[in-house]
């Protein structure tokens, strides 16, 4: 990262792994993560606070995602199956490591709630206040569903890795 | 207290507990918990796990480009744009205001000077002036009002 960089650009990366589990790995997300960050600074009171910003800025990429996966399902019901194939360009060579791999399968498993809260903490690194925030729900619901989600991530780990002892 | 009822009481907290997220008593009960018990430590280690390989999958697997972020820099630093967006803006709007402002004034005051008019024309005009002002004045206040209070008035996502 350039020092002479807008600040919120360290952010970038977290916003759109975001992006991408809300929505399933689509193109789309680096545009609304763009658009998110326009929207953002074309408002005047924004937080002081560099936790309170980014926090800020995850909200609006969330909630830009719902809005497109509202419309998504709006206007196309059906294809909204989409699988476990999440876009992976082919340098992508971690993709070889296998237990990432299956992280990454594992991950691609789970149901949205879980995905999004657990890229807020685990890349993001909020704290379970502004986890709170963004998602807006309790404090407390954050500490269960991470937990939840964390317990579900490690059951379908268990799962492939038990596939893969078998074949 | 049965062990398994306390495992079941001390499980869910095991990830408040990893990530330094619970209150002083709840960190001390689990510490405690699990020192004696070896199911929920094995437990917290496997979470430990997932936790970091998770983190180092999702940092690698991000793949944005250096390219994307410059453009998004360039876009956030672009001032002079914006600020020219923001003047134009201003400047149509006062002139919109002063000109059309001035037209109804003359018009108006023209009306009411007239002494031929009749007279309820020119109360009319009166009342419509007072209460415009009376207007003006009551959104100005609920503005600056606003803006006291409302942090986040703007973000009601
Ligand atoms: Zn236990």
């Amino acid at each position: 990262m350039k020092s002479d960089q807008h600040p919120w650009l360290q952010w970038y990366p977290g916003a759109l792994a975001l992006a991408r589990q809300i929505l399933n790995g689509s193109d789309e997300a680096a545009d609304i993560v763009q658009t998110a960050y326009l929207k953002s600074f074309q408002n005047v009171r924004l937080p002081n606070e560099a936790k309170a910003q980014r926090a800020w800025l995850l909200k609006v990429v969330r909630n830009a995602c719902i809005d497109v996966l509202r419309g998504q399902k709006k206007f196309a019901d059906s294809e909204q199956n989409t699988d476990v194939e999440v876009d992976c360009s082919p340098e992508q060579s971690w993709l070889q490591d296998s237990r990432k791999q299956r992280v990454h399968q594992a991950l691609t498993a789970l149901p949205i709630d879980m995905r999004e809260i657990l890229v807020l903490r685990e890349l993001n690194e909020l704290a379970y206040d502004d986890i709170a925030k963004v998602l807006r729900i309790e404090r407390g619901t954050v500490m269960s569903r991470l937990h939840r989600a964390r317990m579900a991530l490690r059951k379908k780990l268990q799962g492939l890795e038990n596939e893969r002892g078998e074949v | 207290m049965s062990k398994a009822i306390q495992c079941e009481a001390i499980e869910p907290l095991l990830s408040g507990f990893l990530d330094d997220e619970l209150s002083q008593s709840e960190s001390q009960r689990v510490a405690l918990h699990l020192k004696r018990c070896e199911k929920c430590s094995a437990l917290l280690a496997e979470l430990e796990t997932v936790h970091t390989d998770l983190k180092e999958t999702l940092h690698e697997q991000s793949g944005h480009t250096a390219a994307e972020i410059e453009q998004l820099d360039k876009l956030l630093n672009d001032k002079p744009s914006k600020w020219l967006g923001t003047t134009a803006w201003l400047l149509v709007i006062l002139g919109a205001l002063v000109v059309g402002g001035y037209a109804i004034w003359e018009l108006g005051l023209a009306l009411w000077q007239d002494t031929s008019q009749p007279v309820w024309l020119r109360a009319s005009i009166a009342a419509l002036y007072l209460g415009f002002a009376g207007l003006f004045v009551m959104v100005l206040r609920q503005r600056i009002k606003s803006l006291k209070t409302d942090k986040y008035r703007k973000v009601k996502l």
